[in-house]
């Protein structure tokens, strides 16, 4: 087995988030870092969790119930499921490459529908600005 | 250069400073873990919810439900029901959360792995467990020896030591190694290792230094 297939098999999952261009930290802060540092406890911890089992999970793992596939407006966007008892939390991103996920914008779901409308346009932008590099990404530890 | 969301040491500062982190944290970890290892189970098994559903005698709709991240009403009883599906056994304990950060530290599907009682590996644990009990018999029984005894254990202090075990007729049935039980005198002295029989049985047990 070549080296560079056991590795895939062996590692664990890669983070990435947007950066901040607005940052003034040097390296520029992630956009998922200023989102976690916002949220309560309660939402920290449940994504946390979610993360910490993804993270490890081999091949085709990340799917339903806790990431989502979007469609629609969304195609080629993912979401991690977040529900907690009053708010539908959906951070959303997309695979990067194998075994690899960017964390892009975050949205809430409410009546089946994304909360701001605008997340999945902004986030193709994105993707776009990405690729040819008006914006960065970092990698993210958990 | 990569960022960290949370550190360790920030994550145990917000668990100590938070007691609603650490209530959530407690509660997403059975919550979602569960939904994570139900999941791991059924795959490592080759199952669909449909297979579980049928191994639990419930229908699929409450698999889905119990799986799904939107449901919070895990009972202990449907828990129990879902353990007796995969036919694994179910621990609720009472833990220090110095405990669980290091038991949940791996969340890897093998970390997540649960063989059912049928499985040949689960098979052969259990049969290990049952004939290393002795061991444990052993250690107690070292604990009862007199401080001469003790003593003359105490010779073989910094090297390994190993525990014969066998029958009167001398053929040995195991070998149980273990370094340096707490137990040893920390005297050295000279001296022959002494000879540990079990009451009431034909087997005798005997500890050794490795050399």
């Amino acid at each position: 087995m070549q080296c560079s297939k056991i590795a895939t098999i062996l590692m664990p999952w890669k983070i990435k988030s947007l950066t901040d261009r607005r940052s003034e930290k040097v390296p520029k802060e992630t956009v998922l870092k200023q989102w976690f540092e916002a949220q309560t406890d309660d939402v920290k911890a449940a994504f946390l969790v979610i993360m910490q089992h993804l993270i490890p999970l081999r091949g085709n793992g990340w799917g339903r119930p806790f990431v989502g596939q979007l469609r629609r407006e969304c195609k080629g966007l993912f979401e991690i499921v977040v529900s907690m008892p009053d708010v539908e939390h959906r951070p959303i991103g997309y695979f990067s490459g194998e075994m690899e996920f960017t964390f892009l914008a975050f949205a809430t779901e409410r009546d089946n529908k994304l909360v701001p409308a605008s997340v999945c346009e902004t986030a193709h932008r994105l993707i776009k600005d990405i690729a040819e590099g008006k914006e960065h990404v970092r990698d993210v530890n958990f | 250069m990569s960022e960290t969301l949370i550190s360790k040491a920030g994550f145990v500062s917000k668990l100590l400073k938070s007691k609603k982190f650490r209530d959530s944290y407690c509660y997403e970890l059975i919550r979602t873990g569960t939904s994570f290892q139900m999941r791991s189970l059924r795959e490592e098994r080759g199952w669909t919810q449909a297979d579980l559903a049928q191994a639990t005698g419930k229908p699929r709709s409450v698999i889905t439900r119990l799986e799904s991240p939107k449901y919070g009403k895990l009972s202990l009883a449907s828990l129990l029901e879902i353990a007796s599906g995969f036919d694994v056994a179910l621990m609720v304990k009472f833990v220090p959360f110095s405990r669980l950060v290091r038991e949940y530290e791996d969340l890897s599907p093998e970390a997540l792995s649960a063989k059912s009682v049928s499985d040949s590996e689960e098979i052969a644990k259990l049969q290990e467990w049952a004939t290393s009990a002795q061991r444990i018999d052993l250690v107690a029984a070292l604990k009862r020896q007199t401080a001469t005894q003790l003593k003359a254990i105490g010779t073989a202090m910094g090297s390994a030591l190993r525990v014969i075990e066998g029958t009167n007729a001398g053929v040995v049935q195991r070998r149980l190694d273990f370094d340096r039980p707490r137990l040893i005198a920390s005297e050295s002295t000279a001296g022959a290792s002494p000879v540990i029989t079990r009451e009431g049985t034909d087997t005798w047990q005997k500890i050794q230094k490795i050399s």
